[in-house]
């Protein structure tokens, strides 16, 4: 997927951009007294080996692939307002390097019940997408679940959302309830090929939006008071997602609610995690109707004297064939089963081992079945 | 005649050194600290605390109280820190380290401060408005400008 300009910024001013950024970041430590408040630093990063025998990728001879610099500093400026931002450096299929900014919020701790936070944000769907950010060190597997893929490298749910984020936690006896509700800017989606009706890319719109009508997020999650890390919750989404090909003619309109629902069970020795998702997409341009997907997925990892750590994740998406916002982005019914193996060789470092088998059910001549088989080094520092 | 002194000290030598050795290890032993006290000044808000209340501070998932917001103190101690996070929080120093991490990755915020030893941490606990820590119970005999928010028998 070609990056957006209002997204990225690549080549060698990148670099210079990267530059300017790494001096600013050390002059703001720098400069920054140590306190109660200081200002901390810290970042993740990974080098990961993929070799895919899938029709179509592009790990075809095996790759080394750079992953993400995650950067990401907070720092709390009163006793009540507290700053967060996550930049990544990433280096895409063409060799250029890219800088995101993948989250910046502020936030006003009112209540223990009530945090209202603006800024750009993971979008509050499930588990996974604002428990690891963008941090593979801490997530066990390798990789995100393909649903929960960001918006460009091919994801499909909106995974970020620009605006603001109210959120809280109420103790309610054995357990404890956390809630949330977001408001921003919609996605859309661009560079859609017109002959197709393929290959568009969706874009959280971080600058602009392109409609008035806002997207809305909620979650309610439920956790027993005596687990630390575990929990069940509801999630949804509601937004307005217009399409435009790569001429800019707008060329649909969806109307989309996403409803999800969660659950997790991680302790120190055990990670149980599973999220499902259903997708209703109307397209009120084409009319062509009413569309349902669902897509999921369910992890197990169990972890022995501390570092040695076998995991199984199943993944599957179910797409409602001719459901035009799924077909804008690629997105094809298939499901994978990971079976891995995770070595912590620190607190801060480990080696990930993973084995895919790959289902594509789809025509021949696209994508079909296989395996893959990735590696990776990942840290955090 | 030289032979047998040189015995006789060696064998004295020997009988003393046993002797020291079965002193030391007969004498009393300190008795096993049992009762952890969690503590603040007088200014916080709050005049107890239950234990999931305790636990929930220290996970960082309750963080004001009225107009003040919680800053938990940690000790570096191992003896006190492991009582403490195996009594109220439920986690090993490691876990309990990772879920701090984690939790300033997720959401940024104010992690839990560290100190060295007990008088360190009355004087940030007099010193710091809304900070509450924890020190056994002998520590905190005595003080009168620590208010006592929760006690935790350890058997």
């Amino acid at each position: 997927m070609m990056p957006l300009p209002s997204q990225r910024e690549t080549g060698p001013g990148g670099r210079g951009r990267l530059c300017g950024l790494i001096a600013l970041l050390s002059a703001l430590v720098w400069a920054v007294p140590v306190s109660s408040h200081a200002l901390d630093l810290r970042g993740f990063g990974d080098v990961t080996f993929t070799k895919s025998d899938v029709r179509g990728s592009l790990d075809h001879h095996g790759s080394f692939t750079l992953g993400q610099v995650d950067l990401y500093i907070t720092q709390s400026i009163t006793d009540r307002i507290d700053t967060l931002a996550e930049l990544s450096v990433e280096t895409d299929t063409s060799g250029e390097t890219a800088i995101d900014l993948e989250r910046l919020q502020i936030s006003y701790q009112a209540k223990d019940w009530l945090v209202v936070r603006a800024g750009r944000f993971h979008n509050i769907l499930g588990y996974w997408n604002i428990t690891f950010h963008h941090g593979r060190e801490i997530q066990t597997t390798i990789d995100r679940p393909r649903m929960l893929a960001f918006e460009d490298r091919g994801g499909f749910l909106p995974v970020h959302l620009v605006g603001l984020w109210v959120s809280g936690y109420v103790p309610a006896g054995p357990l404890r309830i956390t809630y949330g509700l977001m408001a921003g800017n919609g996605p859309k989606i661009t560079g859609v090929d017109p002959l197709t009706f393929n290959n568009g890319q969706l874009d959280p719109n971080n600058v602009t939006d392109n409609s008035g009508n806002k997207a809305v997020s909620f979650e309610l999650t439920l956790h027993p008071s005596a687990l630390a890390n575990s929990g069940a919750g509801i999630c949804g989404n509601f937004s307005r997602i217009e399409g435009f090909d790569t001429t800019g003619l707008q060329v649909a309109n969806i109307n989309q609610q996403i409803l999800c629902s969660e659950a997790h069970y991680v302790t120190e020795s055990v990670e149980l995690l599973t999220e499902f998702y259903s997708i209703f997409d109307q397209d009120e341009q084409t009319g062509l109707g009413h569309f349902v997907t669902y897509t999921w997925y369910a992890q197990a990892a169990y972890t022995f004297a501390g570092r040695y750590i076998p995991y199984l994740r199943y993944e599957r998406t179910s797409v409602d064939e001719g459901d035009p916002y799924l077909m804008m982005l690629n997105v094809i019914d298939a499901s994978r089963t990971i079976l891995g193996f995770r070595y912590n060789l620190s607190s801060a470092s480990s080696l990930k081992a993973e084995v895919r088998f790959v289902s594509n059910p789809a025509p021949p001549g696209s994508a079909g079945n296989g395996h893959e088989f990735a590696f990776q080094w990942a840290f955090w520092f | 005649m030289g032979l047998l002194v040189l015995i006789r000290r060696r064998g004295a030598l020997l009988l003393a050194a046993v002797a020291a050795v079965w002193c030391v290890a007969a004498a009393p032993e300190p008795a096993p600290r049992d009762t952890l006290v969690i503590v603040s000044n007088h200014v916080f808000p709050a005049s107890k605390l239950t234990r999931e209340e305790v636990r929930d501070i220290y996970l960082g998932r309750r963080m004001i109280e009225q107009y003040l917001r919680i800053r938990p103190i940690d000790q570096s101690d191992q003896a006190i820190r492991t009582a403490f996070l195996q009594a109220i929080v439920g986690l090993s120093k490691p876990a309990y380290i990772d879920h701090w991490n984690r939790l300033l990755f997720q959401q940024g915020g104010l992690p839990p401060l560290l100190k060295d030893s007990p008088d360190e941490l009355v004087s940030e606990l007099l010193k710091l408005d809304g900070s509450i820590g924890y020190l056994w119970e002998e520590d905190a005999e005595g003080r009168r400008d620590l208010k006592v928010l929760l006690v935790v028998p350890l058997k």
